[in-house]
């Protein structure tokens, strides 16, 4: 049955994805929410949030404010907390509710940006979508606030262009990577470019109309670089810098997988990760390994983000449909998915991905020990 | 522009009286902030028990939570940490769901399936409804009444409405209702009684269960010591309800209106008059005298040999822990403590407890912790223990005491329970 979970639970919704963009920026973000979204966005979905401050709150709503629309009270609320923070910009996020009683985002930024003179954003997530729609409409933002300050400032560039990165939250990385190991990953290969880290740092923002190129390591990443393109004429690639901690260290899990694979382990292996990620990660594998059957598959989907051949599954029928039909040797995925691979006889290779089992997952991959996938079966019972 | 964290000192909260309660004492009247601190009590269901575990202490039970992907996705990790992950069941919906109401079609089918995925067929399914149901007006009842019919089990509506939080039904007084509503009334048995309020049973070593059965109340029974669905329905014969947490008042008021169940209320206190006169008070109302002496010795006792071994203390006291912050500082103070900083709202029914504090340490600084204001908060007050699970975040330095366990502490053996706790720590 579409949207029904025997064996998973809920992945990181859109709200948290666009919390995740906007969170080192400075700004002021205001989620249209009773509190809870919030608390799991900030809670569950974003690991820097018990080692770095951001002003992320939520509107407080009760249902007399939804019942009756009180936009302006939530104005007022915001306009008490800038009181207190020199906030780069405004951004509101959406939540369940404000996409049940129909709330006028647009109408909502322009009052916010006449009100409180500072760049004003808005993200309508509905907390159905999942993580990379919000993380993509929250970039499209900042690439329009780019926009409007280039307007007012003109081009901030000079010398040679640099490169913009889009898909760097914790939400869209490799597991054991940040941002920072991304970007100097990234610096290696573009060694005369300054390397943009979108979401990094709020001044980064005015530099985005002179990027000579827009590399997406995420599919939250693609409707911006897109955006780039059109506004700009920057052109833009999708791939995953892999890290040699993942690939490379003999001591890690998946390296010992690979290095074995060297003396030609080969097989049918399926990788589920996001889709721009798993696509690097199995090119490693396929240079590394002779014999070798690759197929990627991704719970996130975003038009234009998906590479060729990665398989889209809209739920966890589709999941146990794809383990079911095919004979997978191996089988890299988040720990989450573990239980529903139950008796597929495949070798599982733990490969964590926040958006999947946030914190519950080990995030150092090396810990992650794989294993035979045995006992009673998510399959035989289907 | 005011860069500092709202506080009053405990005088300032009593001059202002439960008349000009400050608008920091009711979250929704600011933003929240979700401090990693707050994120242990402010999220619904974010550590503890939440609307979700809390249904899920019913035995033989399970839950298909029919909601936005965002709302159970707190689950995805506290049902694995908590172990109630196989228990749980997500229904998850879309923008046209949301439009049509399409998903409540669902509802049925999908518990019919769910109620074949564990190795042991559940007796009860548990439709968790949110904020987005509320909103539409969606009227539960006749939907899990087909799902009862198809799926062949006792299917019963639940809510986890955050919009509601600060009503006159909060979501964890309304779970409460939904458990106890189970509850039919059988043949009286004198010498029943069930512990409402806790969904996690009192200490072992309690001397609640002693002096009870002393009492001739030899049958006392809590819903999380129940194994069985069966051995719930029991809870049915009780002579009276005791009810342990204010959250469980409304249930056992419905109790009482609907099957003529008694209660009486029993508040948790840390101070040993306080815990004394409770008993006094309950024997009284229910006609016996409870010989509470020999616990209040041992407790006075270990209280005596604390002092001995630390003799000046000062606290930091946060809202997650097994205690009312409020009572448990004016029985700190009462026994030659420091308090320096409480980081919880209060409400009218602590000010006996304020007035306490107030006369004892006047400065002691009140915060809170959903204020935005909060976000400038700067540690520093000196506190020697930060007691509470959100206490630590707020005071690294001071040794973490979290005193915060599913297993409840209650009356004298509570207090000897958070001495001993505190000793293990220091």
């Amino acid at each position: 049955m579409k949207g029904l979970m025997k064996y998973l639970s809920p992945f990181a919704p859109d709200i948290s994805g666009a919390v995740s963009v906007f969170f080192r920026l400075g700004g002021v973000s205001v989620i249209l929410d009773a509190g809870g979204c919030t608390g799991n966005s900030c809670g569950f979905d974003e690991p820097r949030w018990f080692t770095e401050k951001s002003a992320v709150f939520s509107a407080g709503l009760r249902d007399l404010d939804a019942i009756l629309g009180r936009d302006r009270a939530m104005l007022d609320k915001t306009a008490e907390v800038l009181e207190q923070f020199d906030a780069n910009f405004l951004a509101i996020i959406g939540s369940p509710v404000p996409a049940v009683i129909g709330t006028d985002f647009r109408g909502l930024v322009r009052e916010a940006e006449r009100r409180f003179r500072i760049p004003a954003a808005a993200v309508e997530t509905n907390g159905m979508d999942l993580y990379d729609r919000g993380a993509s409409g929250a970039y499209l933002e900042l690439v329009r606030i780019a926009a409007a300050g280039e307007k007012r400032s003109g081009n901030a560039a000079d010398g040679a262009g640099p490169v913009a990165v889009f898909g760097c939250t914790p939400l869209d990385l490799a597991p054991g990577d940040d941002s920072e190991a991304v970007r100097e990953r990234l610096q290696r290969k573009y060694p005369d470019r300054e390397i943009l880290i979108v979401g990094d740092r709020f001044e980064d923002l005015k530099k985005l109309p002179s990027a000579e190129l827009t590399v997406v390591t995420a599919p939250s990443g693609a409707a911006a670089a897109r955006e780039m393109e059109r506004r700009w004429n920057i052109p833009w690639r999708a791939g995953y810098p892999v890290g040699e901690a993942l690939i490379g260290d003999r001591n890690g899990g998946a390296s010992r997988e690979n290095q074995r694979g060297e003396t030609g382990r080969g097989g049918s292996v399926l990788i589920v990760h996001q889709a721009v990620f798993a696509d690097a990660l199995g090119r490693v594998i396929r240079e590394r390994e002779r014999e070798v059957s690759i197929r990627t598959a991704t719970f996130f989907d975003l038009p234009g983000g998906r590479p060729d051949g990665c398989i889209l599954l809209r739920g966890e029928d589709d999941f146990i449909r794809l383990i079911d039909e095919n004979s997978f040797d191996r089988i890299y995925a988040d720990p989450l998915l573990e239980r529903a691979c139950a008796g597929c006889g495949a070798e599982f290779i733990p490969l964590p991905h926040f958006a999947v089992s946030g914190s519950a997952a080990p995030q150092n991959f090396p810990e992650a020990r794989p294993r035979r996938v045995s006992g009673s079966t998510a399959a035989g019972s289907r | 522009m005011n860069r500092e964290p709202f506080s009053l000192t405990a005088s300032e909260a009593v001059r202002l009286g439960p008349g000009r309660m400050p608008k920091e004492a009711l979250p929704a009247s600011s933003l929240i902030y979700s401090s990693p601190a707050t994120l242990s009590y402010n999220s619904p269901g974010a550590n503890g028990f939440g609307v979700k575990r809390a249904a899920l202490v019913m035995p033989e039970s399970v839950m298909l939570l029919v909601s936005p992907g965002c709302c159970g996705r707190n689950s995805t990790i506290l049902s694995r940490e908590s172990g109630y992950a196989d228990r749980m069941f997500y229904l998850n919906m879309d923008e046209t769901d949301l439009v049509m109401s399409r998903h409540l079609n669902k509802i049925p089918q999908a518990v019919a399936e769910i109620v074949g995925v564990p190795e042991k067929r559940p007796k009860v399914v548990f439709v968790c409804f949110t904020c987005v149901d509320a909103l539409l007006g969606t009227d539960p009842d006749p939907v899990c009444r087909r799902a009862e019919e198809l799926a062949g089990v006792r299917v019963i509506p639940c809510y986890m409405y955050a919009l509601t939080r600060e009503g006159t039904k909060p979501p964890m007084a309304l779970i409460r209702d939904t458990l106890y509503g189970e509850l039919a009334r059988r043949p009286v048995d004198p010498h029943a009684v069930n512990l409402l309020g806790y969904f996690a049973p009192l200490l072992e070593d309690s001397e609640l269960y002693p002096m009870f059965r002393k009492a001739g109340l030899t049958r006392i029974r809590e819903i999380s010591r129940c194994g069985t669905y069966g051995e719930f329905l029991e809870m049915g014969s009780a002579n009276f309800n005791l009810v342990l947490n204010p959250e469980a008042d409304f249930a056992a008021q419905r109790l009482l209106e609907r099957t003529g169940m008694p209660y009486i209320d029993l508040t948790r206190c840390y101070a040993v008059g306080r815990i004394a006169k409770q008993y006094e008070l309950l024997g009284a109302a229910i006609g016996v005298t409870f010989d509470d002496r020999p616990y209040r010795e041992e407790a006075r006792q270990r209280l005596e040999d604390f002092r001995k071994d630390h003799p000046a203390l000062t606290f930091a006291l946060g809202q997650m822990l097994n205690a009312n912050p409020f009572e448990l500082a004016a029985a700190l103070l009462s026994y030659g403590y420091g308090v320096s900083e409480i980081f919880a709202p209060y409400t009218r029914t602590d000010f006996p407890y304020l007035r306490e504090i107030a006369e004892r340490s006047p400065d002691t600084a009140i915060y809170f912790g959903t204020s935005p204001s909060m976000m400038n908060y700067r540690s520093g007050a000196g506190a020697d223990a930060a007691v509470g699970r959100d206490a630590p975040w707020y005071e690294p330095d001071a040794v973490p005491v979290g005193f915060c366990s599913d297993v409840q502490p209650f009356g004298y053996r509570g207090l000897i329970a958070f001495l001993n706790e505190m000793e293990a720590a220091l």
